[in-house]
């Protein structure tokens, strides 16, 4: 049932921000310190394509707004600190991605004002006109083409490549870049990335090869699983510390608008796999998954060979959306976890 | 005698909707295969599914029929209304915030956990409906407990989608079970639930000769020797029993209690009797039948039961409505 998951991920989006929203009251974003000066004003004007059309940006924005994952870390990392970003509140993780605030608080800049939601799910249009933001970044988001006229309309709006929750990290990182004309500086990010990835990857040798899925736990009373297809960020960082997508996720890619695909249980059996990674919310999420009686004939987990994200939520948020912040902070951590689940014969 | 026919031949439809049930799916496995897997298992994948997924699942789907079909034959005799289902006394909403709240604050997840909050959520609906139906003159008749049930649904209902949307970790814990499954539940859930319908089954059954007087009126009943007040106690306990239970097992399923008991009037006639032995065996048909339907819908995963009753059984309720003699009571 992919499109439950993607109504999932975009209430986590969306719906999680309204409880830790009256809180945040306080309006920040002084573009933090001048030392990224590197913007050349022959830069502008941008021009970004994106899902719902071209976006032209004319001036170096200073007022950003970020919707979804991803772009206040990688604006955060350019030294541009967002007025305006999503609640990231999941489990052991309060309100903003640890890696985040250790960069605004590196910047001395203040922390951003969190985006609320109104009752119906919408964005609250009203608190992001107050913000008053130069630009909109919904580059890793599940925005629909109503929300994005609404954003568009309040200041240049630029939304995912291709299909929701489904970036590349090269490609999304540079686009903020250019936005921001520090495309210099972000490639030097992303090599900063590449490398802490190649040095996980190296320490862990064991990983090369092995034949991987990464999927939801499977909620009480559901009767497929869903995993996730390669175009979502967190199978991309697990290929790229050495595993191999299973050739049936591969090979699913184009049956789904989605960003994860259904395997009825009954068929699960013919999903290749060696290791299987997964997240929960409780540790009953976990055992109600590996106990399901068609789950645990499935070759990772009879095996005992798989890893389920659960008890540090900032390791999930890391694996879930890996940012140019996120990666140098957190790669050594996931592949050590990744390793403690692995078992090959 | 014709209903006895009657009642033979849709045994002999449950006997092939559990067949069907077992052996259709994401892999189709032949019949051969199904008894091979159900009395010489050889550990396969294929005999797995049967056995350990598909089995499970049928039983499920049978004990939650019987109990829909129950509570609806009950409660449209009980509120003298035709067109009354468990969810028009607030008891399937009652059960069903029960368990949202005990499974997203409370952490209770486990059958034996599902199955009292249940059924506390189904009685504590049921007693609140009673006593502020009751709180007038005429007492708690019918109509004043219909209409406060309805009013007490909602209420619960908004509340339960309320929590559920605006936390995460309860929605995406519950997603399923609240469009009402007879998949994927742990099979112990069926040992723990099974004992509560069936007890509740025979409540339903001691109460229906009774019922039959009452439908003629309490006045009228009360003359024939009827003990009104217990009949109407037997009646609450046998709704709150049923309909707990079919909610442990399967989530809120809509339409098959309102529309298996009425549909099984045209045949029976309004024996109360009839009626409810016609009701347990019709609705685990039409249940195991929109899961089979349910599984096979898509061309990837599947659509809960719950989605299935909803689709098939909306245009039955129009059909129903109208034919220009609804079977009364």
């Amino acid at each position: 049932m992919s499109s439950h998951s993607r109504r999932l991920l975009t209430s986590l989006a969306l719906v999680a921000t309204a409880a830790l929203a009256l809180t945040a009251c306080a309006v920040s974003g002084t573009p933090a310190a001048d030392e990224g000066a590197t913007e050349s004003s022959d830069a502008y004007p941008v021009t970004i394509e994106h899902v719902f059309g071209e976006t032209e940006i004319t001036e170096k924005p200073e007022r950003i707004v970020t919707i979804g994952w991803y772009a206040q870390d990688v604006a955060a990392a350019l030294g541009v600190v967002p007025v305006g970003v999503e609640d990231f509140s999941w489990g052991t993780v309060d309100t903003y991605l640890p890696w985040f605030a250790d960069k605004v608080d590196e910047l001395g800049g203040e922390l951003p004002e969190v985006l609320s939601l109104t009752d119906s799910g919408d964005y609250d249009y009203e608190q992001i006109l107050a913000l008053d933001p130069d630009v909109i970044l919904a580059v890793h988001s599940g925005i629909d083409e109503k929300t994005y006229d609404r954003l568009a309309e309040i200041a240049p709006t630029v939304a995912y490549a291709d299909k929701v929750w489904s970036s590349e990290r090269e490609d999304l990182t540079l686009k903020v870049g250019r936005i921001l004309g520090q495309e210099e500086e972000t490639q030097a990010l992303l090599d900063e990335s590449d490398a802490a990835i190649a040095a996980a990857a190296a320490d862990h040798p064991e990983f090369a090869g092995v034949v991987f899925t990464y999927g939801w736990f499977l909620p009480e009373a559901q009767t497929s699983a869903d995993l996730y297809l390669q175009r979502d960020p967190r199978v991309r960082l697990t290929e790229e510390l050495g595993f191999v997508s299973s050739p049936q996720v591969v090979g699913a890619a184009d049956s789904t608008e989605d960003f994860t695909f259904a395997v009825s249980l009954e068929e699960l059996a013919d999903v290749e796999s060696q290791f299987h990674i997964g997240w929960g919310n409780s540790p009953e999420d976990v055992t109600r998954t590996v106990e399901n009686p068609l789950v645990s004939r499935w070759a990772p987990i009879a095996n005992g060979s798989y890893y389920f994200f659960l008890d540090n939520s900032t390791l999930s948020w890391a694996t879930t959306a890996p940012s140019v912040l996120s990666i140098p902070a957190t790669i050594d951590e996931i592949a050590d976890e990744l390793a403690s689940g692995l078992k090959t014969n | 005698m014709t209903r006895s026919i009657g009642l033979v031949v849709a045994l002999i439809a449950l006997g092939a909707a559990v067949i069907v049930s077992l052996g259709v799916g994401a892999r189709v496995v032949a019949p051969t295969a199904v008894l091979d897997a159900l009395f010489a298992y050889d550990g396969s994948d294929l005999h797995a599914i049967v056995r350990d997924a598909r089995l499970p699942r049928t039983v499920i789907g049978v004990i939650a029929g019987i109990a829909l079909g129950g509570c609806g034959a009950l409660i449209q005799a009980y509120t003298r209304n035709p067109l009354a289902d468990p969810g028009i006394l607030g008891v399937n909403a009652g059960a069903t915030f029960a368990i949202t709240m005990g499974a997203g604050f409370l952490g209770l997840r486990a059958p034996l956990q599902y199955m009292w909050l249940s059924l506390g959520g189904a009685l504590v609906v049921t007693l609140l409906v009673y006593v502020i139906g009751r709180a007038s003159r005429e007492g708690a008749t019918p109509i004043r407990m219909t209409l406060t049930g309805v009013a007490l649904g909602a209420i619960l209902t908004g509340l339960s989608s309320i929590v559920v949307l605006k936390n995460l970790e309860i929605f995406s814990s519950l997603r399923f079970w609240g469009m009402g499954s007879l998949g994927g539940r742990n099979a112990e859930v069926i040992s723990t639930v099974a004992p509560v319908v069936i007890l509740g089954l025979i409540i339903a059954a001691f109460a229906s000769g009774s019922l039959n007087a009452i439908a003629l009126g309490d006045d009228l009943g009360a003359s024939l020797g009827v003990n009104i007040p217990l009949t109407r106690g037997l009646a609450i306990a046998g709704v709150t029993l049923l309909a707990g239970g079919a909610v442990a097992l399967a989530g809120p399923i809509a339409f098959v209690g309102l529309m298996v008991p009425h549909a099984v009037r045209w045949f029976t006639g309004p024996d109360q009797r009839w009626i409810l032995a016609f009701a347990v065996v019709v609705a685990p048909v039409l249940l195991l039948v929109s899961d089979v339907i349910g599984r096979v819908v898509l061309p990837e995963g599947e659509l809960p039961v719950g989605i299935v009753t909803v689709v098939l059984g909306a245009p039955v309720l129009i059909l129903l409505a109208r034919r220009r003699q609804v079977s009364g009571l």
